[in-house]
């Protein structure tokens, strides 16, 4: 066993080492008037591994200098004020897979089976939503942590214990007591699992795993949340038919007017079939030419394993969308 | 070939596969989902489309699409069949209607396109609740209906009244009832018409076969799933080991003479299952839920294969009347095309609406042999009407020098029957070679 600062005092000396190694190779180098290799080259004829990699190391710095040269020189052009053009990085969402269930920008008959779907009379006559949020029967502190937080960012939410209600009950009985949705949290082994999402009285019924949690209180810096206020909402990059409708299940679950001197943004942005939830405060400054974010949390990662018509029904409820992985062969694929 | 569908919002669509159009038959009526169609012209051919609403509307359409004939019965319809004296509907609290007008005696001119010509109905009450009903094909006097805790029953149009009842199979090991949860109903007295062969899926995930003939209990009851065929005859995942109910189910040969019993359920899975045993299977001696009954069922009615690549569940199936397709619809906004040999879809078309039912016409198919063109990969959106038809057939085919012969027989040696999967694998690497060649073949075939 190596003492603490034993282990700080000989890795120190193993750096100052490298960089004697380092500097006396270069002095032999420059001595024999040897360029350093050029990136690309081949080491193949060199049998020796410990010169070899010494050769493939020296190619990957060389690299690097010339690299952030080309780095330096873009950005003093842009300060000056030049052109740079500079190239578009090849992403897999850039790249994603043509799919004819993305909904184009006029498309009436998207837009009248939306008139006609569950969530039309939210929007319509702008109904107040009332959310009732449950866990699964045996809550850890960290549910209950997540959950007094998840009441005050998202208005006129109530929590109920779960005792021994069976979740199809507990949407019969929301239903009676004239809630819009049931949002069932769950988690496994004390992490944050997943959340069933149930519209009421007969929408669908989404189910996401949760991931990548962090609660407002880890945050910091973070601002404090004032549940007084309506949030504003934010939904990104939705654009199939189900992303569609998934992000009408999120826009029902806040009321349809948010109040602006509140300054507060909930982001569900869709990148990759993730949806990323962000709460922040806004701060418009230099007269609205800045605009600071503070983070109020939480903010988690979600990504939609299926959606049910109907309220909760695992057993014999129809599926409109389920995850699986065979569907998933084309890393280019998307569904939301 | 060419498929009409319904939808939830009260559109029709209809598909020609080959020539990749989609086009909306007439007018919609707005808000009300269709649930049944079913041909309606002169002698039952296809000069015209019966239309079922969730509210019970019904109507009688042309091949324009423009509405010939109304009528209204109960809502949700769960039946819209062709019988004896004149097109049946069955609805889910018990009436049933027939419309004598349409179908067998229709006959319609310039005259009868007056709109909103009310069709008269006979309406009978059966026992509630009814979640399906089908029309005995060989003797279309009489049909079978069943549903939630009301057991199959034989309905003759001439004596009116019911002829036939099922009676509950045997307590379970547990000495529990067994509840009876009927879901979908077929006729197979085409194949055997000796015997009076009903199949009854359940929403429980069972097959119930009767035989009206001999006996009221069930010849034997099926567990879908139960050792083979619990994934969709292919597909990775997990394994889905719960009963799920069966939407819709249809008795059709597929594949030249062989009768198939195609069910599929909320999943989205579609399995097919043979008839061949049928019409000389027994009485089971072991009541169901026992093992060996469940393993004696596998073998009376073995599970032949599943039908991969549909998304959401499938709300309902028709085959083609030369047997060589299978179309699907389903919540998954996507209507299928499936060839009843061979793995590859043949066509997928995204219709934009939750899709309620499916009706082949018997419009044969074009089956494209040498394809020396690259078929379009799908069409651009003209407006909003038009869908995209994705077509599913690979690559370009070879060139004319690496074409095989004609006269290749069909695919159905390549299928691998669901669970079998390990045996199946092992097969797979020993015929190696000759599959690549067979693949060959089958995309130069598609």
């Amino acid at each position: 066993m190596v003492k603490k600062f034993r282990k700080r005092e000989n890795r120190k000396l193993a750096i100052v080492q490298q960089e004697k190694i380092r500097r006396r190779i270069r002095e032999n180098r420059d001595a024999h008037n040897l360029q350093a290799p050029e990136a690309g080259t081949s080491f193949k004829h060199i049998k020796n591994k410990q010169k070899r990699s010494q050769m493939v190391q020296l190619m990957k710095q060389e690299k690097k200098k010339q690299k952030s040269k080309v780095r330096r020189a873009r950005r003093e052009a842009e300060a000056r004020g030049e052109e740079v053009v500079r190239q578009e990085p090849r992403s897999i969402d850039k790249m994603r897979e043509a799919d004819e269930t993305i909904v184009p920008e006029e498309d009436s008959e998207v837009e009248e089976d939306e008139a006609m779907d569950e969530f039309e009379k939210y929007f319509q006559n702008g109904k107040k939503p009332k959310i009732l949020v449950t866990t699964q029967k045996t809550p850890s502190r960290k549910m209950y942590a997540f959950l007094k937080e998840l009441v005050c960012v998202i208005p006129n939410t109530f929590y109920y214990p779960r005792k021994e209600f069976p979740f199809k009950k507990i949407c019969e009985y929301a239903g009676n007591r004239d809630f819009t949705d049931v949002m069932l949290f769950h988690e496994k082994a004390g992490v944050m699992q997943g959340v069933y999402i149930s519209h009421l009285p007969k929408g669908p019924t989404s189910y996401w795993r949760i991931t990548r949690m962090k609660l407002g209180q880890e945050m910091k810096g973070g601002a404090t949340c004032n549940s007084s206020h309506n949030p504003e909402l934010i939904l990104n990059n939705f654009v199939t038919r189900l992303g569609r409708r998934l992000a009408r299940q999120f826009a029902a679950l806040f009321p349809q007017r948010p109040d602006f001197e509140g300054r507060r943004t909930i982001t569900f942005h869709n990148q990759r079939d993730f949806v990323f939830f962000r709460h922040y405060r806004y701060n418009f400054k230099d007269n609205g030419e800045r605009c600071a974010l503070q983070e109020i949390g939480p903010r988690f990662t979600l990504k939609c394993r299926y959606l049910q018509h109907g309220t909760f029904d695992a057993r014999s409820g129809e599926y409109e969308y389920i995850w699986r992985p065979d569907a998933q062969v084309s890393r280019k694929k998307f569904f939301v | 070939m060419k498929f009409l569908t319904g939808d939830d919002t009260g559109l029709i669509k209809v598909i020609h596969v080959e020539k990749q159009k989609v086009e909306r038959l007439g007018d919609r009526r707005r808000g009300e989902a269709v649930q049944r169609l079913c041909w309606a012209g002169p002698n039952y051919s296809e000069d015209a489309v019966a239309v079922a609403y969730a509210s019970g509307a019904l109507e009688l359409r042309d091949a324009a699409g423009r509405v010939v004939s109304n009528a209204s019965t109960a809502p949700d319809v769960r039946c819209l069949q062709a019988s004896d004296a004149g097109l049946l509907t069955v609805s889910s609290d018990g009436t049933a209607s027939l419309v004598a007008a349409w179908g067998k005696e229709s006959s319609f001119s310039e005259q009868s396109y007056s709109g909103s010509a009310e069709a008269t109905l006979e309406q009978f009450q059966l026992q509630a609740p009814v979640a399906h009903a089908a029309v005995d094909p060989s003797r279309p006097s009489r049909f079978a209906f069943g549903g939630l805790e009301n057991d199959v029953k034989i309905y003759d149009l001439e004596r009116k009244e019911v002829v036939w009842t099922a009676k509950n199979v045997r307590e379970d090991s547990l000495c529990l009832r067994v509840p009876v949860k009927v879901s979908t109903l077929g006729w197979a007295t085409k194949m055997c018409p000796s015997r009076s062969l009903i199949t009854c899926t359940t929403t429980d995930g069972k097959v119930r076969i009767y035989d009206a003939n001999s006996q009221r209990r069930p010849l034997f009851e099926l567990l879908i799933g139960y050792l083979v065929g619990s994934g969709t005859g292919g597909y990775t995942g997990t394994m889905d080991d719960t009963k799920r109910p069966q939407l819709c189910s249809k008795v059709a040969q597929v594949r030249g003479d062989q009768w198939a019993l195609l069910t599929a359920d909320t999943m989205g899975i579609i399995r097919e299952y043979d008839l061949r045993n049928l019409p000389k299977s027994e009485a089971a001696s072991v009541p169901p839920g026992r093992k060996a009954h469940l393993k004696l069922a596998n073998k009376e009615l073995p599970f032949r294969r599943g039908y991969k690549g549909t998304m959401g569940a499938i709300r309902d199936l028709d085959v083609h009347c030369s047997g060589k397709a299978l179309a699907a619809v389903g919540l998954g906004r996507f209507a299928y095309v499936f060839p009843t040999a061979g793995k590859q879809m043949l066509t997928k078309v995204y219709l934009k609406q939750k899709l309620n039912c499916v009706l082949m016409s018997s419009e044969a198919m074009i089956e494209a042999k040498k394809e020396d063109s690259k078929q379009e990969e799908g069409e651009e959106e003209q407006g909003e009407d038009d869908e995209v038809v994705d077509v599913q057939d690979d690559a370009p085919a070879e060139t004319v020098a690496d074409e095989v012969e004609e006269g290749f027989s069909d695919d159905g040696a390549e299928e691998m029957d669901g669970e079998e999967s390990s045996k199946g694998r092992k097969k797979k690497r020993r015929k190696s070679f000759s599959r690549q060649k067979n693949e060959k073949r089958t995309k130069a075939n598609n």
